[in-house]
């Protein structure tokens, strides 16, 4: 495999300095939400939120959002596992806590799977055997880990609890498809479900966040998602294409198939298909 | 805090404008470029260059629409002219290219521009069904950008958080606020 450990140490660095602006803009929000929190802390929960969101809760049931319309098209609603994933999804919504509170702690949870499932990653063998396979998880894992990190503090600044545990609903089913990751491809699967797990939860939240600087956070780690949802899905088809000396930076763009250039954005518009609802990894 | 509105405020529909007039510059910006490839200017061609380029092109046709149809749904007339400052930026620039290398390099910059605008938006409408808009497609945009990236060899996820420092306003940018690529 072409891979220049030295190119992409160069590039990460790099990266890492595009960072300081991104974070100084975060930070700069930061005293804006806690006094956002401040002004909120010992109110009643606002039952005009509530209901805002129960609706547009229910409009997403209704159009196959939060998994739903996933769990129809692929046939599973009728399952036993179909059936479970619906009931928790069409549980009523919980009023006693703040719904802005309740995305960032789901949001949290999200983030801290993902770097548990990467850290799992790293383990396997097969995934260390491969230079920019391994750069690109170590990378990812802790971008997801800065992500987890800013949403929590959005949390804490809000008033709310930060959360430290892995989504409930998506913890057992990545504990069950362990055993199952018996080469890159299915580690590539893995990590790609998750990732756009994370993209549509995020974009579903952007409707029902009560504040534009909240909006630009999910947005801003909603379109690092995507992009990480992107690589895995190239990554993915070269490795099932038998292609996988062209994972590589650089790559030799003239050997690689058409499809490279469209498999990673099958659509034009991004949908809220697989969204985790709000209250799924809040802190209870 | 926000007020949620069903329908697009004022300030949604300018945005929306900014919005499709970029949309509208990529969508050209994509064609001219498969036509110069076409003709032979760009060198050798790449099939999976050959590909993003009619793709994507696709995916800004489709979103240029869909802020059209938001405007006319308003009342407002469509868009059917990019910014003419940024315009005559991205032609000039486009002008310079010679190979592939160069046009990804300018999509790249095209991409960068639309995401952080979109970015920015997504702050700032007020109605749900533009900000659902705007957030189906900055997604896609980085998706874009991540591509580019690996194809000009650098790493495609070079961000942690996504930034609006490329944010287009309406106003004019020249090529010396675009921040290079390399």
């Amino acid at each position: 495999m072409k891979f220049s450990e030295r190119a992409m140490k160069g590039l990460i660095e790099e990266s890492q300095d595009l960072q300081s602006g991104a974070m100084r803009d975060a930070q700069a929000s930061r005293q804006e939400l806690r006094d956002i929190g401040a002004s909120r802390a010992g109110q009643a929960p606002d039952l005009d939120r509530i209901r805002d969101y129960s609706i547009g809760r229910r409009n997403l049931l209704k159009t196959g959002g939060f998994g739903l319309g996933v769990l129809a098209t692929g046939g599973l609603l009728g399952t036993a596992f179909g059936q479970r994933v619906s009931a928790v999804l069409k549980q009523p919504t919980q009023t006693d806590t703040n719904v802005d509170v309740q995305i960032f702690q789901t949001a949290a949870s999200l983030e801290n799977l993902a770097v548990a499932t990467y850290g799992a990653a790293l383990t396997l063998p097969f995934i260390l055997d491969n230079a920019v396979v391994k750069a690109f998880a170590e990378t990812t894992m802790q971008q997801h880990a800065e992500h987890g990190a800013a949403f929590n503090a959005q949390a804490a600044d809000l008033g709310g609890a930060r959360q430290t545990a892995t989504n409930p609903k998506y913890t057992p089913i990545v504990e069950d498809a362990k055993a199952g990751l018996t080469d890159a491809l299915a580690v590539v699967t893995l990590a790609a479900t998750l990732e756009e797990v994370a993209t549509d939860t995020y974009l579903a939240n952007l409707t029902l966040l009560s504040e534009g600087n909240m909006r630009i956070l999910m947005a801003s780690v909603m379109g690092v998602e995507s992009q990480h949802l992107a690589t895995l899905r190239a990554v993915g088809a070269l490795l099932e294409g038998g292609a996988p000396q062209l994972i590589a930076i650089p790559t030799d763009v003239a050997a690689l198939p058409a499809a490279a250039g469209s498999v990673a954005f099958p659509q034009a518009f991004e949908e809220p298909n697989l969204a985790s609802p709000p209250e799924e990894g809040a802190v209870s | 805090m926000r007020t949620q509105t069903a329908a697009p405020s004022s300030g949604d529909l300018a945005i929306g404008a900014v919005a499709a007039g970029l949309e509208l510059l990529a969508v050209n910006t994509y064609g001219a470029a498969l036509a110069a490839a076409g003709a032979g200017s760009l060198g050798a061609v790449p099939p999976a260059v050959a590909e993003f380029a009619t793709t994507v092109q696709g995916h800004h046709q489709a979103a240029l629409d869909a802020w059209n149809g938001v405007l006319t749904a308003s009342g407002q007339s469509a868009v059917t002219s990019p910014p003419a400052a940024l315009e005559a930026t991205v032609n000039g620039m486009f002008a310079t290219v010679t190979d592939v290398i160069g046009a990804a390099e300018l999509a790249l910059r095209l991409e960068q521009i639309a995401a952080a605008t979109y970015l920015d938006a997504i702050g700032k409408l007020e109605s749900d069904a533009a900000i659902a808009l705007a957030g189906s497609i900055q997604p896609i945009d980085r998706q874009h950008i991540a591509v580019l990236l690996f194809v000009l060899g650098m790493y495609p996820v070079p961000e942690t958080f996504a930034t609006v420092d490329m944010a287009f306003d309406g106003g004019a940018m020249m090529p010396d606020a675009m921040p290079a690529t390399s």
